[in-house]
């Protein structure tokens, strides 16, 4: 019976080869049912097989397996896919996505403090009253630390200056006190070559030994600094020079006002320039004056010049006239700008005044025979035909400026040369602009700046051998002076060159000692820049490294021992000043430490007058010090005056402290020669950039990638000039060309600037460092070589260049995109698309409805027709509704709030690449529209960010709900729900959303922003993004969850005024404004019903939240339709 | 029983039947993770940046660890709006 078990089993046959009888008593039993039979055990069966006891059957039972069971199956039937490849897949897969989504690095373990310092509350923030040293006018701040950590800095409020303001570098200085390639350590170069590794005493002592051996053979110190703006710095230095006898102090700054002092000396015996009322002026005349942009103290200016622009109290509106041959922030703020080649402005200077005191006889100096006999050949009609300047425009001007004699004024650029500076200082005598000079207030010079003279004998004496030992101050001269002065090589003979710096710089790659010194967070210090008040710096916290305030690493010098180092001297050396000098009317010690303790409460302590710090009461952790004199917080500071004329016993300050103004002297402009003619060649412009400075800053990577506010290019500067130029040149954007003058050549891209003049180039100073780290390392050119140290004109301003097409390109990248303004497509599409709107001022005067009056007036029963219902229904926000107002009339394009942004929210840095990818990543931008024509544009500035629509379309596309919409208004987005499918980016009409496509912290200058010092940088309020994430404007939530908990907390409803933005706190003119619409006792809510408030795009009905109030121009002529509509 | 069973029943069979010819080999494996491992641990471990020639900050030693320490003399407010006269 072995059959094969396939076969189907026949039951006839097996009943045949049974036998009879066992079959048949097997099969035939009858049941008897009705039979009791004996019980037996029941026949279970499965089959006939088994039930026949079928032999194969049982041969069957005893095998595991069937025959055939075992066989292999025919494999190339199955899928090559086996269940190993598939394990393996799978695995490999899983240890791929883990290891690349788990690039969050181990930050260490959360431990609470064992002992938490007593004035530290987890979570809450501490402010310190300081002092910031990023430029010479020593800004009044704010610093906000968490856990000790500063993460961000603000104006101070209570300073004169400042008025809660600063600018970007100011807001971006913390990226610096945090830099992971700051100087950690002092270093030793051997043979000024290798560098190593030095204790600070070892240094110490050697240093003192080169000094005293200078001394005492009778060779030179010299010390090179910046502004010395500091009265106790100024003792300190005149305490190194007591003990080091040879020792001498330069001090000088890239940029300067010298040209405006140097003719302000001529004209009115004195270098004390004046202050200006700049919120009284009603009309203002800029010369090629970047006074909004870049020029004197910004802050302050831009400020003041707003508040005299204020379009809803319409209480001032001020007009502003420029005459430049660069295209600046204030050129293109302003109402009538006059396109002239710089070095005819003086022409244009003289013709102006024959036109006033000849024509029009305004003011005595009409007849003044000197003057009127000089300006009589100067005629403003043929030179207004000769340049191409509008007639009526020059008219306009004039009649302004008779008109408003006292209440105007007209300002000068620091670039152009005493013989313009003179020149305007008799048109301002002229017009009574000297009316607005400030009789209040004046500057003060704690030590001028070394002379040209001064600063070439620094380099004879170098070169003569008559110097040792040369001192870099925290100063980059190498990389700052003219070429032709010949410092670097000069320099380099010196014996023993010391430099003192918060990092490397191309000076101290030449020196012998590197000694790294403490940042503006790490270090105290008093500055006095206004004869009114002092402001003061002190540290909130300990240095981060190994480093020193470089005035304890001169107190070190000056006891002539390396172990005197304390890191409290110079803190002493500070309070000894002022308890022997400028607090010597506080009284008793216990007065004075608390009045001194106040006055670092408040950051500044007033000279004179108001307001007098009367009961400042004060909290200091100096409580738990032994060393120090204590704040007792539970008493009342001391009626505090400062005496201001006793700065130090040594060396009293320079101060213009007589405000009684001084006579101008017409001989000065009568018997001025060296007058400014218009020259054959190119006029060089070296100007000054906003947030780079004298390029100091210039491995911060927020301000290398702060857009230029003109030109919004990022991480380089350029040769800017007209579209004339260009053409005449055969060039065009990022062409390289080849400039000379007189001073230096040097090989720079073109960039195509509309509203250039023609036969001029702008070139920004600061870029191009070669020392520097390597975040700011070779960005952009260093334009510094085309300065010369004995100038025809001046530092800045050369006009014998010449151009020449050097061949190449190099790329430079603007973040947003240049549009051919004159193709029909693109020309005013800003106006068009109502994304600017804007009208002058004397339509809105006449008619404030204006704005309205140029739509379609519907009746009732069209509005009706018209009407287009939303298929979502609107929430009723009725409780607090988040909104914000920009006032476009405020708004001058600084970039300001970008830069509070930035350190605000973690926004990080992408570099030039990625920028030139469109990934920038700031949440908030200045969009720059131009205008009429590539010759003559006007132009117009608008802060664009996230408008957290009602109806947002963002939020309808998310497939997973990331973006959501809350209750009171605002636009949210949860990071970790985000899966970057990035259909909001693509549905907002705004294009304010960014999206990681890299996480760019890691993915930036080999993750340089990874670094555990940057780490430390983070606000942690606001979420760190990474990559694959979708982020934008939250309306800095952090800080509204702020105002919700303290609204809990003192159990009271939100209020909207109590919640500042971070770009709004930054807004130097005050151009923001936000809180709760619903408010209707609020600010925001009156701005809000203004005439001249819009929306963007408002026809597409996604319902805005935040409001723009139209331009408007202070220009005689009306609008035309198309250019204001 | 099993000493009974037919050849075809034997488990080298049934383990010879499943084993691809591309399988590692454990010795392998084991062989080439250490050595991954020790790798990773070499390139992570390794200061490579001491071997370049460079700027002053580059030869600087290393800090280990940064320590935020506030500073005792400072004068703190106790908010942004206002300083402590009005609070």
């Amino acid at each position: 019976m072995n059959k094969p078990d396939n076969k189907v089993f026949d039951i006839s046959e097996r009943i045949i080869e049974n036998s009879p009888a066992e079959t048949t008593a097997e099969l035939l039993i009858p049941p008897d049912t009705n039979k009791a039979e004996e019980p037996k055990d029941l026949n279970y069966w499965r089959s006939f097989r088994e039930l026949y006891k079928d032999p194969s059957f049982k041969k069957e039972k005893s095998l595991e397996f069937l025959p055939g069971e075992l066989q292999k199956p025919d494999m190339s039937a199955f899928s090559k896919f086996t269940r190993r490849k598939f394990l393996a897949l799978l695995s490999a897969s899983a240890a791929v996505a883990a290891s690349g989504c788990s690039n969050y690095r181990d930050r260490g373990e959360i431990i609470p403090y064992n002992s938490k310092p007593e004035s530290i509350t987890i979570g809450n923030p501490t402010y310190y009253a300081s002092t910031c040293t990023g430029c010479s006018s020593a800004c009044g701040i704010l610093i906000k630390t968490l856990e000790g950590r500063p993460i961000k800095v603000d104006g101070n409020p209570d300073h004169p200056i400042s008025k809660g303001k600063i600018c970007a570098i100011g807001q971006a200085s913390v990226m610096s006190l945090y830099d992971p390639e700051r100087l950690k350590n002092p270093v030793e170069r051997i043979n000024r070559v290798s560098p190593n590794d030095i204790e600070w005493k070892n240094a110490d002592e050697k240093i003192i030994a080169e000094l005293k051996s200078a001394a005492s053979s009778g060779k030179e110190i010299s010390i090179v600094t910046h502004t010395i703006n500091s009265p106790s710095q100024k003792k300190l230095f005149d305490e190194f020079v007591k003990i080091y006898p040879t020792a001498k102090i330069y001090s000088y700054e890239l940029f300067d006002e010298s040209e405006k002092k140097n003719a302000w000396e001529k004209c009115y015996g004195n270098k004390d320039l004046p202050l200006i009322n700049w919120d009284k002026a009603n009309i203002v005349l800029s010369l090629e004056s970047d006074f909004l942009g870049s020029e004197g103290n910004k802050v302050e200016t831009a400020r003041l010049f707003t508040q005299g622009r204020d379009a809803i109290d319409g209480k001032t509106f001020n007009r502003l006239y420029t005459v430049e041959g660069n295209a600046s922030i204030t050129g293109l703020n302003s109402d009538y700008r006059m396109i002239l080649k710089t070095d005819a402005i003086e022409e244009f200077v003289m013709c102006l005044l024959n036109e006033l005191t000849g024509k029009e006889r305004v003011s005595n100096f009409a007849d003044d025979a000197g003057i009127t006999s000089k300006l009589q050949k100067y005629d403003m009609k043929s030179f207004a035909a000769k340049n191409n300047l509008s007639e009526a425009v020059i008219s306009h001007l004039v009649s302004d400026l008779k008109k408003n004699q006292g209440s105007s004024i007209v300002t000068a650029g620091s670039m152009l040369p005493v013989s313009t500076q003179i020149a305007v200082n008799l048109l301002n005598e002229v017009i009574g602009g000297s009316a607005l000079y400030r009789k209040d207030e004046s500057n003060v010079t704690v030590m001028p700046l070394s002379t040209r003279e001064e600063m070439e004998n620094l380099v004879s004496d170098l070169n003569s051998g008559k110097t040792a030992v040369v001192i870099h101050f925290d100063t980059n001269p190498v990389y700052h002076l003219p070429t032709d002065l010949g410092y670097t090589e000069a320099v380099k003979k010196a014996k023993t060159i010391i430099t003192l710096g918060e990092s490397v710089n191309e000076s101290s790659e030449i020196g012998s000692f590197v000694l790294p010194v403490n940042s503006m967070f790490e270090s105290w210090g008093d500055y006095q820049t206004r004869n009114t008040f002092y402001s003061l710096q002190q540290p909130v916290i300990a240095p981060l490294y190994n480093t020193r305030q470089k005035e304890d690493v001169l107190m070190t010098w000056i006891s002539g021992t390396g172990d005197s180092y304390n890191i409290d001297n110079y803190h002493k050396f500070v309070m000894d000043n002022w308890k022997t000098g400028i607090l010597s009317s506080a009284g008793t010690d216990s007065d004075f430490t608390k009045a001194w303790y106040a006055g670092l409460n408040d950051g500044i302590v007033m000279a004179s007058g108001k307001p007098k710090l009367t009961t400042a009461a004060v909290t200091s952790d100096s409580t738990k010090t032994t060393n120090s004199a204590t704040a007792d917080s539970t008493k009342t500071a001391t009626t505090l005056t400062a005496d201001s004329t006793k700065t130090n016993n040594t060396a009293p300050i320079l101060s213009n402290t007589s405000t009684a103004k001084s006579a101008f002297n017409p001989a000065s402009f009568i018997s001025n020669t060296n007058q400014m003619t218009s020259g054959e060649g190119f006029s060089l412009l070296l100007l000054r950039n906003g947030s780079l400075g004298d390029g100091r800053y210039a491995n911060n990577g927020w301000l290398q990638e702060l857009p230029k506010a003109v030109s919004r290019i990022v991480w380089d500067n350029y040769a800017a000039i007209s579209v004339k130029s260009a053409e005449a040149l055969g060039v065009d954007s990022n062409d390289n060309i080849n400039i000379t003058t007189s001073a230096g050549k040097m090989e720079i891209p073109v960039f195509v600037q509309p509203g250039m003049a023609d036969g001029v180039i702008a070139i920004e100073l600061g870029y191009g460092r070669k020392v520097c780290g390597t975040v700011g390392e070779d960005a952009g050119f260093n334009a510094n070589v085309m300065m010369s140290k004995s100038p025809k004109l001046s530092k800045w301003f050369y006009n014998d260049a010449k151009i020449e097409k050097a061949g190449g390109t190099y790329e430079i990248v603007s973040v947003q995109d240049s549009y051919p303004i004159d193709e029909p497509l693109y020309k005013d599409i800003q106006y068009r698309r109502e994304i600017i709107q804007e009208g002058t001022y004397l339509q809105y005067k006449e008619n404030p409805n204006f704005l309205s009056d140029r739509h379609t007036k519907y009746s009732e029963e069209e509005t009706a027709k018209l009407k287009v219902g939303s298929i979502n229904e609107q929430y009723k926000h009725t409780g607090t509704k988040w909104g914000m107002v920009i006032d476009l009339n405020k708004c001058i394009g600084c970039n300001e709030c970008v830069a509070a942004c930035n350190v605000e929210n973690n926004i990080p840095v992408v570099g030039k690449e990625e920028s030139n990818n469109h990934r920038a990543m700031h949440w908030i931008r200045i969009d720059r529209y131009y205008s009429g024509t590539p010759e003559v544009p006007k132009a117009s500035f608008q802060p664009m960010l996230c408008q957290h629509c009602d109806f947002a379309p963002c939020e309808n596309v998310c497939p997973v709900a990331a973006t959501t919409h809350s209750t009171d208004g605002i636009n949210g987005m949860a990071y970790n729900r985000c899966v970057g499918t990035r259909y909001c980016s693509n549905n907002c009409p705004y294009k304010v959303r960014r999206f990681n496509y890299f996480n760019f912290r890691d993915n930036f200058k080999n993750a340089i922003q990874e670094e555990e010092s940057f780490t430390l940088m983070q606000n942690p309020e606001v979420t760190v993004r990474s990559r694959g994430v979708m982020e934008k404007c939250t309306f800095c939530l952090q800080r509204i969850m702020e105002e919700k908990q303290m609204a809990i907390q003192e159990n009271r409803q939100v209020k909207g005024s109590n919640v500042k933005t971070a770009c709004q706190d930054a807004c130097n003119t005050n151009a923001i404004s936000f809180g709760d619409q619903n408010d209707k006792e609020s600010e925001l809510y009156k701005l809000n019903q203004s005439k001249l408030a819009y929306h963007v795009l408002e026809e597409i009905k996604v319902k805005p939240n935040i409001t723009y109030l139209a331009k408007l121009r202070n220009v005689y002529e009306m609008e035309t339709e198309s250019a204001g509509h | 029983m099993k000493k009974n069973l037919p050849v075809s029943n034997s488990n080298d069979n049934i383990t010879a039947s499943g084993n691809s010819p591309e399988k590692i080999n454990r010795k392998k494996f084991f062989r080439f993770t250490g050595l991954a491992a020790a790798g990773l641990a070499a390139v992570s471990v390794i200061p490579f940046g001491l071997f370049k020639l460079g700027s002053d900050h580059k030869s600087s030693k290393a800090v280990s660890k940064i320590k935020i320490v506030s500073n005792p003399n400072a004068v703190k407010r106790n908010s942004k709006q206002s300083n402590n006269r009005n609070s």
